[in-house]
């Protein structure tokens, strides 16, 4: 019993090295994180594509009006954007769960497979850009982190008009709402 | 003779494979923390001005006890797998409160996402956690005993 008392103790120290560890590490990251938590989506506010500059010739034509700030958006907007016909979305999931079930509609843009998923995904997404439409990414939920990073490489192409549904298919699901299904 | 060669085979086998594996997944999380910290924030269990400070520590706590693991020194693989005992209870705690509540997060324990149907993530990663918890208890009663605990010291003096 007094070896496991003392033990416990050794741990306790090992807990408090490791604490200071991660910290002192986290400090020299070139992107920390900080204590403060952030939603993947509120790590996108700040207007990504605002410091890049405007060369677009990787995507959409240079004389559309584009927005280079990823926007986040929940249900409602979703809804109110599908309702006007101008969105193209695109989940993120890997493909097992987009076939499983996904936004009517959606495209499958996985951020596991994006470099070969984004050769067939270009065309849609400079058809929707030239039509002046959105493009919109969702993952799995508030705390999944793909949808950003999509929308992150996206922009770092310089494609433009990104939102983020950041409840994502969750949501989606909880509010009972029409899904599409592909074969297994 | 032969029997005691393939225990200690055995051992040291769980120990490494063990050690690797806790090794492998700390370093996963330390190398990216912020999606460890959405995982985290995922199950909804801590207050969310504790997710980051455990998304920053607990992959180095993972560390430090695998690498404990694979020192070839009693004492090391006593707390070590006392820790890993410790961890795996707490995970096992965590992710069936998760599935209790009908969470389908995806623990994200190694860097990787299991391609299962959500409502599958969980029960198999308290599957795997309890497989870790027995070969955790394994080592840690191996370590136990060479340290001499439940031993007479006759018996110790006739192993050495």
């Amino acid at each position: 019993m007094k070896m496991i008392v003392k033990d416990f103790g050794i741990l306790a120290l090992i807990a408090a090295f490791a604490c200071g560890v991660g910290l002192v590490v986290d400090r020299f990251r070139d992107e920390p994180i900080g204590l403060a938590y952030r939603t993947p989506a509120q790590r996108l506010s700040v207007p990504v594509g605002q410091n890049q500059s405007a060369d677009l010739s990787a995507g959409p034509e240079e004389n559309v009006e584009i927005s280079m700030v990823i926007e986040i958006i929940d249900l409602d907007r979703l809804g109110q954007l599908m309702e006007e016909k101008r969105v193209v979305i695109f989940d993120v999931r890997p493909n097992i769960f987009f076939r499983m079930g996904h936004i009517p509609g959606a495209h499958s843009l996985q951020e596991k497979e994006f470099e070969t998923d984004l050769n067939s995904a270009k065309l849609l997404i400079d058809k929707a850009l030239e039509d002046h439409k959105q493009i919109i990414i969702y993952c799995s939920g508030t705390h999944c982190s793909d949808a950003g990073k999509v929308a992150k490489k996206l922009s770092d192409l310089g494609y433009g008009n990104l939102m983020v549904f950041e409840s994502g298919w969750e949501a989606w699901q909880e509010a009972g709402l029409e899904e599409e299904q592909e074969s297994l | 003779m032969r029997s005691s060669a393939s225990k200690i085979l055995i051992h040291w086998f769980v120990r490494i494979l063990l050690g690797g594996l806790f090794i492998y997944a700390g370093a996963g999380k330390l190398k990216d923390p912020s999606s460890f910290s959405d995982a985290i924030a995922s199950f909804s269990i801590l207050p969310l001005h504790l997710v980051n400070f455990t998304a920053l520590s607990l992959p180095v706590f993972e560390i430090v006890i695998g690498l404990m693991l694979l020192v070839p020194l009693v004492s090391s693989l006593r707390i070590g797998a006392f820790g890993l005992i410790l961890l795996n209870l707490l995970f096992i705690g965590i992710l069936t409160s998760a599935w209790a509540r009908g969470i389908r997060a995806d623990c994200s324990c190694f860097g990787v996402t299991l391609p299962l149907p959500p409502h599958w993530k969980i029960p198999v990663a308290i599957l795997r956690d309890m497989f870790f918890l027995v070969a955790a208890v394994f080592l840690w009663m191996s370590g136990f005993r060479r340290s001499g605990m439940d031993r007479k010291p006759s018996q110790i003096e006739a192993h050495i």
